[in-house]
């Protein structure tokens, strides 16, 4: 068995964790990010261009790896996290035990499990795939369908796990309306003559120049965007996709033929450190995610020691997840710094008790 | 299309289903229209099977079609439904088998509403009490009758001595299986395979050795629709959904359709008839149309039962042709001598569909 100590262990390596342990470490702390994948960059490794502003996935993941390679711990599977008064001991399946007074979670989201919306038909109908696996492809740059023919028309569709109660996600995933905005216009790119339709609820592009992209997507790449609830997709005898929706604008029953579906998949809280510590699943909201959400910070979780940053705290974009982790990062700062100055005055306090 | 996807969601969507002692309660219409039908999955169950199932003359209609169309009040529906629990339990029977899923959906319905509202199921006690004096017990288990047939498909299977392949050709027949809505649109987990892709009569198709058809109006319903057939002045629409349906399939040359509804099995074949004649259309072979049966006529059929004996004479669409693909061994010239040997009354015959 190996024991190491550190002032904080970061569960989860993605952008908020990386983002943590880079201030942490500036800071002078000793951490430890561990990651279960063999890489560390979560979703980053998985994405191509980033919205807003088309830049690399790759480029914005590299600077956060710069002087962490050694604190990062890949391929972890964490079997137990318990707590002492003074610590949280967190073991791993090859019986290392990392302890440390403070517990940054930033374990992220998994996507929305597309299969559960069986009406949809991913999982049975070849073409259709998730925005997820769409990214896969860009990054590849193959864009085809089963047939290795590349796509002429091809529906995206939002909200797919997200503000559906049938599911038991209420709540918006935020990111999805302008992920789909942004791989609508790379396919426009990519395939000239594409057409491409957003079937939406309604779209919440709420972020710093989301409306820019929206505006583009229109102009330059004429990507036709549809007021439109999906009901079902069904395959046709040439393997193309039939789908029924309904247009919410007109109010009316439609119908259309494309060659690919593209399903918008929504954010949910990966729970593999809440299903074993009782203590963080305690911290679970009532939308899934960690947390509270209030505007007061001092009713949130992030006391005795645990934090929660980024998209395990609520659906995020990347700028938004890695903010939250340095506002964080700088609250396990005082953590420690208090905790050390409480120490040092017990400390202070056993010594003058000795020598009366 | 990818099978085995379809095979995460039928593994989803099982029930129990009990094994023996049952309690059957027929359908209001499907002796008039296939009169064989019942009789055929009685005879399955008592004499290939072995099973024990009691059939009571004193039971009624649940009142589905008076209910679906507003002539029924709801209390006398489920006082009427309560009158067969009751004559169920007085049988000495706690397995209860509906022929009916418009009455499935209905039962089903009805036990939903009572496991919600507890007070109502009271209210409903008292209700029968006072009217017939009897008391009622909630069936330990409810399924449907193509429930039964799905549960021993591999039994029948084993003992069938034609199969659902083409003699000519050696390929299996194509078979268009269509589900009651009120099977499991209602409530999916009481449905195998759920509601988008069920699972019921597919997986009795493939094991009688048939391929079933995925088109694109899979999920449409066949037409019935209760108000739009029972309203005259909208049997228009009734007629259009089966035209579409018809059209849908019609590319994938299906041999035969196969349905657990007693509308859907009338409509479809009914409705052939009456698209040849208004629109010129047929979609067999040679002016032949699709021959529609019913989940126990097949199994029976398979089974070696003498198609007249069967009642199959009784459908609108000739069932020659598929008799022929099978290899069934029939004789054409008592097709309308009636079971006392005395000649029935033969069809005319119709403009386009062949009728022999
Ligand atoms: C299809 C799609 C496209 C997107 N495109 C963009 C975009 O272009 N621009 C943008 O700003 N945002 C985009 N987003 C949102 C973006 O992915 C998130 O904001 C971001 O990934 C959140 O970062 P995170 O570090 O909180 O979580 P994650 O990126 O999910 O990282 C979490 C990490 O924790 C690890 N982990 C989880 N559990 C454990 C455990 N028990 N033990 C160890 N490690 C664990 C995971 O393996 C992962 O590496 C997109 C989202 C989707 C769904
Ligand atoms: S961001 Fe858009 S697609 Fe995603 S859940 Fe919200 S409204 Fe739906």
């Amino acid at each position: 068995m190996k024991r190491t100590e550190a002032d904080c262990i970061i569960i989860g390596a993605g952008p908020a964790g990386l983002k943590a342990g880079t201030i942490l470490q500036s800071l002078g702390y000793k951490i430890f990010i561990l990651e279960k994948e063999y890489q560390p960059g979560g979703k980053l490794l998985l994405w191509n261009t980033l919205f807003p502003h088309d830049e690399s996935a790759m480029e914005i993941l590299n600077p956060l790896l710069k002087d962490q390679k050694k604190n990062i711990m890949t391929s972890v599977q964490i079997e137990t996290i318990t707590k002492s008064p003074e610590e949280f001991t967190v073991a791993d399946q090859n019986q290392t035990i990392y302890t440390s007074p403070a517990l940054f979670i930033s374990t992220g989201f998994k996507p929305f499990n597309a299969g559960r919306k069986e009406e949809y038909g991913y999982g049975i109908y070849d073409n259709v795939i998730t925005s997820v696996e769409l990214e896969d492809k860009l990054k590849n740059n193959n864009i085809t369908m089963t047939n290795g023919k590349v796509p002429g028309k091809v529906a995206m569709i939002h909200c797919v796990g997200s503000r559906d109660i049938k599911v038991g996600n209420e709540y918006c995933s935020s990111v999805c309306c302008i992920t789909g905005i942004k791989q609508a216009m790379e396919l426009g790119k990519r395939i000239p003559g594409i057409q491409v339709s957003c079937l939406y609820m309604d779209l919440r592009l709420n972020g710093r120049f989301y409306e820019d992209n929206y505006k583009m997507a229109q102009m330059s790449h004429k990507i036709q965007f549809i007021r439109g609830r999906l009901s079902e997709t069904n395959e046709d005898v040439d393997g193309s996709l039939v789908i029924r929706y309904e247009d919410t604008l007109a109010g009316k029953p439609a119908k259309m033929i494309v060659d690919m579906i593209v399903l918008l998949v929504g954010m949910q809280l990966d729970k593999s450190v809440s299903r074993i510590c009782p203590l963080i699943n305690e911290q679970t909201g009532t939308d899934g995610f960690f947390g509270t959400g209030k505007i007061d910070f001092s009713s949130n979780p992030q006391k005795d020691g645990l934090f929660f940053a980024g998209a395990c705290t609520g659906p995020k974009n990347i700028t938004e997840s890695m903010n939250e982790a340095s506002r964080v990062a700088f609250e396990v700062h005082h953590f420690l710094k208090n905790s050390l100055i409480s120490e040092i005055h017990d400390r202070h306090d056993r010594f003058r008790l000795q020598n009366s | 299309m990818k099978v085995d996807g379809k095979k995460v969601f039928w593994n989803e969507y099982q029930k129990d289903i009990a094994d023996d002692q049952y309690y059957f309660v027929r359908s209001c219409i499907r002796q008039n229209f296939f009169p064989g039908a019942e009789e055929a999955f009685i005879r399955i169950l008592r004499n290939d099977l072995g099973k024990d199932l009691y059939t009571d003359p004193n039971h009624t209609t649940c009142t589905g079609i008076g209910y679906h169309v507003d002539l029924v009040k709801l209390e006398t529906t489920m006082t009427v439904i309560a009158r067969q629990f009751s004559l169920m339990a007085e049988a000495g029977y706690h397995n209860f088998v509906i022929s009916c899923v418009t009455s499935f959906g209905l039962y089903n319905e009805i036990l939903d509403i009572w496991e919600k509202h507890p007070e109502i199921e009271e209210q409903v006690r008292d209700y029968l009490y006072r009217s017939t004096e009897r008391e009622f017990r909630i069936p330990e288990n409810l399924v449907h009758a193509s429930d039964i047939i799905f549960k021993f498909k591999d039994q029948i299977a084993a003992k069938t001595r034609y199969k659902l392949v083409n003699q000519y050709t050696g390929k299996p027949l194509q078979v268009v299986e269509h589900i009651g809505c009120h099977y499991a649109k209602i409530f999916p987990e009481k449905g195998i395979g759920g509601a988008e892709h069920p699972y019921v009569l597919a997986g009795l198709i493939e094991s009688l050795g048939g391929e079933v058809i995925d088109y694109p109006e899979k999920r449409m319903c066949c037409g019935f629709g209760f108000r739009q057939y029972f309203i005259k002045a909208s049997r228009g629409y009734s007629l259009s959904c089966t035209y579409r349906k018809m059209k849908s399939m019609e590319p994938y040359q299906p041999d035969l359709i196969v349905t657990n509804c007693p509308g859907c099995n009338f409509f479809f074949d009914r409705w052939q008839y009456v698209i040849s004649e208004t629109k010129g259309e047929t979609y067999g072979e040679e002016g032949n149309g699709i021959p529609v049966l019913t989940y126990e006529e097949v199994a029976a059929l398979a089974l070696g039962y003498d198609p007249w004996h069967l009642g199959l004479q009784m459908h609108q669409v000739a069932v020659e042709p598929l008799l022929g693909k099978m290899g069934v061994d029939y004789d054409p010239a008592v097709k309308y001598i009636g079971f006392s040997g005395k000649q029935l009354s033969k069809p005319q015959i119709p403009d386009l569909l062949k009728v022999y």
